[in-house]
């Protein structure tokens, strides 16, 4: 559900498939996987937000519908999947980290002493993405939400002395989906969270 | 890019001009004409409050000097090919109220 490298938007007449590690019966909590879809029809929408952060300062952006101050930019219908382009501007002393679930640093390393910690000057560069990872004018960053998913979190962190202001560009492509059977040909393979690659 | 001017007021009570929130302001350019008898401090300063945060749930609103100018009797400030962030609101005080003293400040919005 999270793809740091250029893709193209899901476009109708496409092919998606859900994949979980093999152990999880389930995507989401109305996705089973390996379920196949249709995507009937796409819709983009464009949406922006930013923000001004303290020096040293951190906030835990919440992507998903549940609580008030949440992002909201989870689908409510089942039917419905998100794919999000996130383009960054600003921000020149920020970093950020995506998380999912609640404090698990999705990019993280094998040796038990290399883990992703801010507020460590050696450590907060594990994992850490920068404005030039997915600036606005030509995004990397691709999530994909489905409704009810587990909750998505970027942890934006301020490591200078100075206040900085982030803005955050989001294309939101909602595809309308519609579950198929007995598919051979060729799918866009949408992994959950805990299968980076 | 937009070109305000200001004359000198010891406490403007609106902005020069504002940054959206989903926007990067940037001053390129700041040129202040004196032509009075007397002196002149011009403070530039970028008003806005921070995002609260668990360390700091209720931030308070941040006033920050971004450049302070003074320029002597009849003489003309110009500097050009500058780069001074702006991210909340751009206030623009003097040291005395004279309208004849008069601050023009370039900026970009992105």
């Amino acid at each position: 559900m999270i793809t740091f490298k250029k893709e193209h938007f899901i476009d109708k007449g496409d092919v998606i498939k859900f994949i979980a590690p093999e152990d999880d019966e389930l995507y989401s909590p109305h996705i089973r996987n390996g379920d196949i879809f249709h995507v009937e029809k796409t819709t983009r929408v464009t949406y922006k937000t930013g923000f001004i952060l303290s020096p040293s300062d951190s906030i835990h952006l919440d992507f998903s519908n549940q609580t008030q101050l949440s992002l909201k930019l989870y689908p409510t219908q089942p039917d419905t999947l998100y794919q999000i382009s996130v383009g960054i501007r600003g921000g020149e002393n920020i970093l950020f980290y995506p998380i999912i679930p609640i404090g698990q640093y999705i990019y993280r390393l094998e040796e038990s002493t290399m883990y992703t910690n801010p507020t460590d000057p050696n450590k907060m560069w594990i994992g850490a993405f920068t404005r030039e990872d997915t600036p606005s004018k030509d995004p990397q960053l691709m999530l994909y939400f489905v409704k009810d998913f587990e909750p998505f979190y970027m942890q934006f962190v301020n490591y200078s002395s100075d206040y900085d202001k982030i803005c955050i560009d989001f294309i939101i492509n909602k595809c309308q989906i519609k579950k198929i059977s007995n598919y051979k040909g060729k799918v866009i393979e949408i992994k959950k969270y805990n299968m980076i690659d | 890019m937009s070109t305000k001017t200001v004359e000198a007021i010891q406490t403007p009570n609106k902005p020069l001009f504002f940054i959206p929130q989903t926007k990067i302001g940037k001053i390129t350019a700041i040129e202040i004409d004196n032509p009075t008898t007397e002196s002149v401090t011009i403070t530039i300063k970028d008003i806005f409050t921070p995002i609260p945060s668990l360390e700091n749930p209720t931030p308070s609103e941040v006033i920050e000097n971004k450049k302070v100018i003074t320029v002597q009797p009849n003489q003309h400030f110009s500097e050009t090919n500058i780069n001074i962030n702006v991210i909340g609101s751009l206030f623009v005080f003097a040291n005395v109220d004279n309208s004849n003293i008069i601050t023009t400040i370039t900026y970009e919005i992105e």
